[in-house]
């Protein structure tokens, strides 16, 4: 999706002769001259949409439309379930560490403050004990989360990096790349809370034995 | 393309073809605060079919250096001088708004040169509210707002653009906020003294185009009457649904009905 606002000056910048000289993928047209203020938009919609053809359906463009329209709502459940879950996490024995931008101890909370002053996502990252076999065992006793490596979706999606995207590194190499053995990463959704927090004990009970919280 | 008018340089879009003054020139003249670019969608199509396009920035405007021209009949004594410079021939002239006005004078200051006259939201007396002068005069920013709230047509205000991702009112803000105040200003008080506009009609010899938005609250349809009857050989067009901003609006409709009226002259 792009949103022009209209105010660059791309002239000025210097830094796009694609824009403001003769371009030869449009016959010469200098997009800058022609269009002024709507350069970037129009050669986007004439090279974009209409020759590539990268325009969406008219459906796609509603569910588009009726998410974006639809995200502030969303995005205030996303960070109330997620303050929960890390609270949760926090209290829960069975877990040695958790990394969550707007809890204390977190490098860039102050940052996360003044920058996401509504709330700091919903992306929460813990280490469980047991490391990469207790990892396994967590993400496979979950029901409610959904095993996935993607963030951001209406679901709650759960991934142990160690057992999956990076099973091939061994715990050196996972130190190198800033990852550990126990890391698992949450991607917290719309579902009710205590629903998720549920499931989350009745997995960590059953990977570490230690008593969940 | 850049040239020198009067000692000035000055630029015109030429519409993606070289300008060549042995076809018939087609003078394309914006309005108050604008440039070249609002004849973006026009200009193309005629200097593609048989036409030598000027689509200029008025002095002071766009990419044109030099003061601007504090009345109508300034306006004219300066695109009399773009055209020798750009070396035109015949010429249709054309214009929209304040550029209309202009029109209006250039052509009939061109006698016999002058083949064409559109008339693209024009009236005989264009009365600037005092309030949208004196906006314009100190740098408020209401004197955009005014004019794209009053300019853009009620269609076109609730979006929905026939070229997916055009937004009428962000563009024409953007055109504005990219001009500048004193510019408009003068532009506004030139627009708001002229009163030789039906001696101008009076004095025209060639056909002739009144082309209004059933729309449009900055200069409606009704008012242009006594124009149309000033000229000696005019007609009317009304497009349904469109506002003073017309040919951004509703860049295929205001064409077919300029490119019926040029081509039905050649």
């Amino acid at each position: 999706m792009l949103v022009d606002g209209g105010r660059f000056d791309w002239e000025a910048s210097g830094k796009f002769p694609t824009l403001t000289e003769p371009y030869a993928g449009y016959h010469g047209l200098d997009f800058a001259e022609e269009f002024g203020p709507q350069a970037l938009c129009m050669r986007a919609r004439a090279e974009g949409l209409r020759d590539f053809g990268a325009c969406m359906s008219p459906t796609n463009a509603f569910h588009l439309m009726q998410g974006i329209e639809t995200l502030p709502l969303r995005m205030d459940r996303h960070v109330a379930n997620a303050r929960k879950v890390a609270a949760f996490l926090e209290a829960s024995e069975a877990v040695e560490w958790v990394l969550y931008p707007e809890l204390d101890g977190h490098p860039d909370k102050e940052l996360a403050t003044r920058m996401m002053p509504k709330g700091a996502g919903s992306i929460i990252a813990f280490g469980i004990k047991g490391g990469r076999e207790a990892g396994k065992t967590f993400i496979d006793r979950l029901g409610v989360w959904s095993h996935l490596a993607n963030v951001g979706d209406a679901k709650s999606l759960v991934i142990h990096p160690a057992s999956t995207t990076h099973q091939q590194m061994d715990a050196e190499m996972m130190k190198a790349a800033g990852l550990s053995e126990d890391l698992v990463r949450l991607s917290v959704g719309l579902e009710d809370v205590d629903d998720l927090i549920g499931d989350l004990k009745q997995a960590l009970r059953a990977a570490t034995t230690c008593k969940a919280g | 393309m850049k040239f020198d008018v009067a000692g000035c340089e000055a630029f015109a879009a030429t519409g993606g073809r070289p300008f060549d003054g042995a076809l018939p020139a087609i003078l394309m003249l914006h309005g108050a605060g604008m440039d070249h670019t609002v004849w973006s969608m026009q200009a193309r199509y005629f200097a593609h079919h048989g036409f030598a396009v000027l689509a200029v920035d008025l002095p002071g405007h766009g990419r044109s250096g030099g003061t601007v021209p504090e009345t109508i009949p300034d306006f004219a004594d300066w695109c009399l001088a773009a055209l020798d410079a750009a070396g035109a021939g015949e010429v249709l002239v054309m214009g929209h708004s304040m550029g209309a006005l202009i029109a209006l004078e250039v052509a009939s200051r061109l006698g016999a040169r002058a083949k064409a006259l559109a008339l693209l939201g024009s009236v005989p007396e264009m009365k600037v509210h005092p309030d949208l002068l004196g906006a314009a005069r100190t740098g408020n920013h209401m004197a955009f707002e005014t004019m794209v709230g009053w300019g853009v047509g009620k269609r076109a205000q609730i979006g929905g653009h026939r070229a997916p991702g055009a937004w009428v009112c962000g563009a024409s803000m953007r055109l504005l906020e990219a001009g500048d105040y004193a510019v408009l200003a003068t532009d506004l008080a030139a627009c708001d003294a002229y009163d030789g506009a039906l001696k101008a009609a009076a004095a025209v010899t060639c056909p002739a185009l009144v082309l209004s938005g059933s729309d449009d609250k900055m200069t409606p349809a009704k008012l242009a009457r006594p124009l149309v009857d000033a000229l000696p050989d005019a007609r009317t067009v009304v497009l349904p649904r469109a506002g003073h901003m017309m040919m951004i609006e509703q860049p295929d409709e205001v064409l077919d009905v300029l490119a019926a009226f040029f081509g039905a002259l050649r």
